[in-house]
């Protein structure tokens, strides 16, 4: 099989996956509480990437780490938060709204980050496209919700 | 109240991103990944240490598979290294995004692991189509307009902060 055609498949294995693990995330804070859940989340998480980059956690590696800008290493932070906002409102809207809300935000967020340069991002101004795109994730959201 | 809080956390993965992709070109994704989860595990496990609490922390009595979330997100980080490579990064955002949705309609629909039977609908159907293709727009706009972004997984500056 073609690398670009097992990428591909690759591509939407992963999408599914990503749902499947919203949901699981989800019902286990139904379990265990919505912080909780994002903790477990996050200690399997590092076990796993653990067992996935083992050995290729050298030295040098961490010599890297301690030179990285201290706010490079606030992703795991924004990420309890991420996952402790969606185990809130999964339960509540359903995984299909959830997501399509997440994907919606993400896209305007990341056009106006983009239109003004922020989060140190090279500018790019909205265009004609843009808009139209965004334009048909708002419809899509508001069908998925009243529709 | 619940729509707001889904929006504000799509908001705060674009940050989540930019941080990610300059700790990636520094050290690679799944490293980076790796110390992503190790921060997250110890910032939320001393928020419980202090005392602050959502529901009780407990193993026994649930159904093992609700404990995959965690590895299931690593091992994504891992497929969209592949994927990036050999397809681009466009293709893999657009199909992630795309079946993402498709899981979670179906999902919904059966009401699998543990969630509401929410049935699928002809308008709802459509719905979720309008959002797969304003993101396909929004998405190869944004690359044909900054082509060094195609390869933003790769080791690019064009993402640093």
């Amino acid at each position: 099989m073609p690398r670009r055609l097992t990428a591909v498949l690759v591509s939407m294995a992963a999408g599914l996956l990503l749902g499947v693990a919203i949901r699981l995330n989800a019902t286990l804070g139904e379990y265990v509480g919505v912080l909780e859940s994002s903790f477990v989340v996050h200690l399997t998480g590092t076990l796993f990437a653990l067992l996935l980059v083992g050995a290729r956690l050298n030295r040098s590696v961490w010599a890297t780490l301690r030179r990285a800008p201290r706010h490079e290493l606030t992703g795991g932070v924004i990420g309890v938060l991420m996952v402790l906002l969606a185990n809130v409102t999964v339960p509540q809207l359903g995984v299909a709204l959830a997501v399509s809300l997440f994907v919606a935000a993400d896209l305007f967020f990341s056009s106006v980050a983009d239109h003004f340069g922020w989060l140190g991002l090279r500018p790019i101004r909205v265009s004609p496209q843009r808009v139209v795109g965004l334009l048909l994730v708002l419809a899509g959201v508001l069908l998925v919700r009243f529709g | 109240m619940y729509i707001l809080l889904a929006l504000a956390t799509g908001t705060i993965t674009v940050v989540s991103r930019v941080v990610n992709a300059a700790l990636a070109i520094r050290i690679g994704s799944l490293r980076g990944s790796f110390v992503n989860h190790i921060v997250g595990a110890a910032f939320a496990g001393l928020l419980l240490a202090v005392g602050l609490r959502t529901g009780v922390l407990r193993w026994s009595g649930i159904p093992l598979v609700y404990f995959l979330g965690g590895s299931l997100g690593v091992l994504i980080v891992a497929a969209s290294n592949y994927a990036v490579q050999h397809a681009g990064a466009v293709v893999f955002a657009v199909l992630l995004l795309a079946f993402q949705l498709i899981s979670s309609a179906c999902i919904d629909h059966f009401g699998w692991m543990g969630g509401d039977v929410i049935p699928m609908t002809l308008s709802r159907g459509v719905g979720l189509a309008l959002i797969i293709g304003g993101a396909v727009l929004v998405v190869t706009d944004r690359a044909a307009r900054r082509p060094a972004d195609a390869a933003s997984a790769s080791p690019s500056p064009s993402s640093e902060t």
